[in-house]
């Protein structure tokens, strides 16, 4: 059974997909990794550019909003070499395993770039509860994602979103977070039967699912699994920082119809969805 | 009266069929890939495509930025070998520009003795060509002072020379700089974000790896016919497919870049596409002479925001009936644009056009142009056109 659901919130609902993405969380120098989600960092720093604030500027209201990430697919990580530059004097590379340092012709370092390849997200954005003033935030966010000041990337720059990024505004973003088309083909008939995870920083006990849908334990749900160092205080170049927050977890069997397929017949999925669930009134499409 | 570009963004796809190839290669001399679509897929990485089309770009408009670890040494050469200094003192006017960069440094050692004056810095600077000549200049000025001046000898060592000019040259800038962005937080206000954004390139389907085992002749051996062994022996990596390549120019950012010099910015956006579509990564190009050109270009000039089409291929194509993934690939981004396009709404698309080998329409993907040229030209003159306000140029 699941908790007494939510008040509706209302919020955008965005699709993160691409061949690849990056968010990174604790990378450092040579090694940068990346998580299996995006970072809340990540899309507020994504909202920031679509906004046009600079690195320097306060992140503000920004930094309150609720995040609740659906995965699509998980994607898997891919590795990617990149060698930097050479010539670096010996003191300032990597020590060899005999414990000394290369000589000076040898010290091209090599930097591990991790991302997730062929993962998608539906991600959600609503107002934290103590401030709901943020939908006027939302509003403008929806009108910069649609034409954003800086070409928009997920965690890295050679990252491009593909398709639509911004789905829509929602007068309930939670329940359509939940029932829209999931952007992955359906699993094999007589096959294993196929979660849907969603990862948020709030509890996720009181997520609007419908009542005939097979879903993780609520009371599990209510409680963080983990706690994530993604929260950004600032993005300004030499004073970047992060905090602490806990990230909560909840997965859900989507019925059959709810997958939406890859590329073409996704978006074909979607507008059908859309086209239902909106009708003129609420919210805007484009 | 600052003049802007009208639009905003001009995006470029490419639709490249390359043969047994093996463009970008990772850390095992394999050839990279990535699964999308739930299939493998053959890779070149953004990077490695990048400094294909800047190393193009670089010849097309015949300028050039440096980077490196040596600049110092650099002008010490050019003061020796163009302007007559002599050899230690051109080292010594060498080092103290490098110092006074204020970036980190070490003096190169070999055999366990400290070259003096020999400075390398911790990071890389990415200067215009002409800064050589600027830092040269300044040495010029200080000549005296650098006759009487120390050598540099250890990595705490001061130099003499004004820091706020020497650091003036490095945050200088030229069209390369200002097309493809500099990152260097050691010097103050050198960083400058990038106008253009490029993605992975990754094929349209799923592909193989062959592994290719040869045998090197030992041409002795060969001759005296007295063994059967050959001289060297070892495998290679390659994979052959279509592959769709995605860039957008930020054509505000651009202006920005260029202190909103409108000629400077149509200019740079103008070889920047060509560059783009007609370069190719340079790995084992003499064993595999892929030396293709793209079967489509579709550019799209917008007020809105940039849209990666990658998306057309997430359900990876399928081999035509009687072979070949090009025309396959070309349908389904013409299929996918039109579904986006509509899905999205394209008020927001100024210009939309292709060029390429099809006889057949794609109206999905705007109007038909005979030639590239003809395409670059339409879009560049729709993304620059004079304003309401007549400010454009």
């Amino acid at each position: 059974m699941n908790a007494e659901p939510a008040a509706a919130a209302p919020g955008l609902l965005l699709h993160c997909s691409g061949p690849l993405q990056s968010w990174g969380h604790h990378s450092h120098f040579n090694q940068r990794d990346t998580a299996a989600f995006p970072t809340r960092s990540g899309i507020i720093g994504l909202l920031a550019a679509a906004l046009g604030h600079s690195r320097t500027e306060p992140i503000d209201g920004l930094a309150h909003l609720r995040i609740t990430v659906r995965v699509d697919r998980p994607g898997v990580v891919l590795r990617d070499l990149h060698t930097v530059g050479g010539g670096l004097p010996p003191s300032g590379t990597v020590t060899t395993a005999q414990g000394k340092k290369r000589s000076g012709d040898t010290t091209t370092l090599l930097s591990h770039r991790h991302y997730l390849a062929d993962a998608a997200f539906t991600v959600a954005l609503t107002p934290s509860p103590d401030t709901p003033a943020h939908v006027g935030l939302l509003q403008e966010c929806a009108e910069a994602l649609r034409a954003p000041r800086w070409p928009l990337y997920l965690g890295r720059r050679a990252c491009p979103p593909t398709g639509p990024l911004l789905l829509s505004f929602f007068d309930d973003a939670l329940h359509h977070l939940v029932r829209l088309p999931v952007a992955a083909t359906a699993p094999r008939p007589g096959g294993p039967t196929r979660v849907v995870e969603f990862l948020a920083d709030q509890p996720l006990d009181r997520l609007p699912l419908p009542a005939d849908t097979a879903a993780s334990d609520p009371a599990e749900a209510a409680h963080p699994t983990a706690r994530i160092n993604d929260q950004p205080t600032t993005f300004h170049p030499r004073l970047r920082t992060y905090q602490a927050r806990p990230l909560y977890r909840r997965t859900f069997t989507p019925p059959s119809g709810q997958w939406g397929g890859l590329g073409t017949d996704y978006l074909t999925s979607l507008a059908a969805y859309l086209e239902q669930a909106l009708p003129t009134g609420e919210g805007s499409r484009r | 009266m600052t003049a802007k570009p009208s639009a905003r963004f001009l995006c470029a796809h490419v639709l490249q069929t390359v043969p047994f190839a093996n463009l970008n290669r990772d850390d095992t001399n394999s050839v990279k890939t990535v699964q999308y679509g739930g299939v493998l897929r053959t890779r070149v990485s953004s990077q490695c495509w990048k400094r294909a089309v800047r190393t193009d770009f670089q010849q097309r408009i015949g300028q050039t930025a440096l980077r490196t670890r040596r600049i110092g040494e650099r002008v010490s050469r050019l003061l020796t070998e163009e302007r007559g200094w002599p050899e230690d003192l051109a080292a010594r006017a060498g080092a103290h520009l490098a110092v006074a960069s204020g970036i980190k440094f070490e003096l190169e050692e070999k055999e366990k003795q400290v070259q003096v004056n020999k400075v390398i810095g911790n990071a890389l600077v990415y200067v215009p060509q002409t800064a050589v000549d600027e830092l040269a200049d300044l040495a010029e000025e200080h000549r005296a002072d650098l006759e009487k001046a120390k050598d540099i000898k250890k990595s705490n060592d001061k130099s003499i020379l004004p820091k706020d000019r020497v650091t003036a040259v490095l945050r200088t800038r030229n069209g390369v700089i200002s097309v493809f962005g500099r990152m260097l937080a050691e010097v103050d206000n050198a960083g400058v974000d990038g106008a253009v954004q490029v993605a992975h390139v990754m094929t349209t389907h799923a592909t193989d790896i062959e592994i290719d085992y040869f045998s090197a002749v030992d041409d002795v051996t060969d001759d005296w016919n007295d063994s059967t062994g050959s001289g060297h022996m070892g495998h290679a990596e390659f994979s052959a497919g279509t592959f769709y390549r995605y860039a957008t120019i930020d054509l505000e950012e651009l202006a920005d870049n260029l202190g909103a010099d409108t000629k400077a910015a149509r200019e740079l956006a103008e070889a920047f596409l060509h560059s783009f579509v007609t370069s190719l990564p340079q790995a084992k190009k003499n064993s595999t002479a892929p030396n293709t050109v793209p079967d489509l270009i579709h550019l799209t000039v917008r007020a809105d925001r940039p849209l990666s089409l990658a998306a057309a291929f997430e359900k990876p194509v399928q081999m035509a009936q009687d072979g070949g993934y090009a025309a396959a690939s070309r349908d389904a981004l013409a299929q996918y644009a039109d579904a986006v396009n509509t899905f999205m709404g394209d008020d927001g698309i100024l210009l939309a056009g292709w060029t390429g080998l099809d006889a057949k329409d794609h109206t999905g993907l705007g109007d038909r142009h005979t030639a590239l040229n003809a395409l670059v030209t339409a879009a560049i003159e729709t993304a620059f056109v004079v304003g309401d306000s007549g400010a454009a140029e």
